[in-house]
């Protein structure tokens, strides 16, 4: 039987769990992002509110513009300050999603996107959040499943692994939360 | 777990082939049984005539057959598929408090001009089944 394995990455990669949130912050754990910024840190919280990820300096993808690089790249801080998103490697991205099968398949038609968690259609509210896979030059606004993240497809394996991306802002003051979906075609 | 929904196959040589039966059985490591068969009609140079979904306990969603003699009259005059395909889909979420396991679908397909049909069985719960044209 098939199955994903979620990990935010780091020195030692986080496993998400079923009940674990990502939590992206300001530096700080549980730390709040000012209104139109982008987030500072990124971290695994637990259904208890512990920090699954403390011990593991996990990876932090900062968004910084959408064209502002070389050739109208798109532009991140992923802890060296700003660079073009195409020059990220798959360790640096902020997600690693791994997809396994007992038998070797090829995948297709992969899709991540961020939604209200109750309508797949309907962005979350009052954040905006932008993804890319490792190798695209541009980010892209997940906006609910009609504006997913494309990710390539791939040839037959037993294990896949799709290196994401992943920066958000709050569009106005309080807690946000939505849900990000990752769907994938295999046979 | 083992996957509850399979294919099965008509061929054009005359053959039916079931997934995890005979030649193409699940081989843990190994091509799985639907790439295997797309290579075995690209080598013989057959087809598939027909694309069904079964349990083995004797469930079964039939697509439409491209076979040469249907027994009613709606079946002869219908128009035929030109293409199968099968393949599963899987989904997951992640943010939120909210626990949202995996789903996995399995999903035959046949292949029209201008349009596909498809017919979507939940691996977890064969009762819960769609169909959609696209």
């Amino acid at each position: 039987m098939a199955t994903f394995t979620w990990y935010l990455q780091g020195s030692t990669p986080t496993t998400i769990g079923a009940t674990d949130k990502l939590q992206f912050a300001n530096g700080v754990f549980n730390g709040k992002i000012t209104v139109g910024e982008y987030n500072d840190s990124t971290h695994v919280k637990s259904s208890t509110g512990e920090d699954l990820s403390a011990s593991n300096n996990p990876n932090n993808v900062k968004f910084i513009s959408q064209s502002g690089g070389g050739g109208g790249a798109s532009q991140a801080d992923w802890g060296d300050g700003t660079e073009d998103l195409d020059d990220m490697e798959n360790a640096e991205a902020t997600l690693k999603i791994n997809f396994s099968d007992e038998a070797s398949v090829i995948t297709e038609d992969a899709v991540f996107y961020a939604y209200d968690g109750t309508t797949p259609a309907t962005p979350p509210t009052d954040i905006t959040i932008v993804a890319a896979e490792v190798g695209d030059t541009n980010f892209t606004e997940i906006a609910g499943s009609g504006s997913p993240l494309e990710i390539a497809d791939q040839s037959a394996s037993t294990s896949h692994n799709y290196y994401i991306a992943v920066s958000a802002s709050p569009d106005a003051v309080g807690a946000k939360a939505g849900k990000v979906r990752f769907e994938l075609t295999y046979s | 777990m083992e996957t509850q929904i399979k294919w099965t196959a008509s061929l054009s040589n005359g053959e039916t082939v079931y997934e995890n039966k005979g030649d193409y059985k699940i081989i843990k490591g190994e091509l799985s049984p639907w790439q295997r068969l797309l290579k075995y009609l690209d080598k013989q140079g057959v087809r598939i005539t027909s694309l069904s979904l079964y349990t083995d306990n004797g469930k079964r969603w039939n697509l439409p057959s491209a076979g040469k003699n249907p027994k009613f009259k709606v079946f002869c005059d219908a128009e035929q598929p030109i293409g199968y395909k099968f393949f599963r889909k899987m989904g997951a979420d992640i943010i939120g408090g909210e626990i949202i396991k995996e789903e996995i679908f399995a999903v035959a397909e046949a292949d029209y001009k201008n349009k596909k049909l498809q017919i979507w069985v939940s691996e977890k719960n064969p009762d819960v089944c769609w169909s959609v044209v696209i």
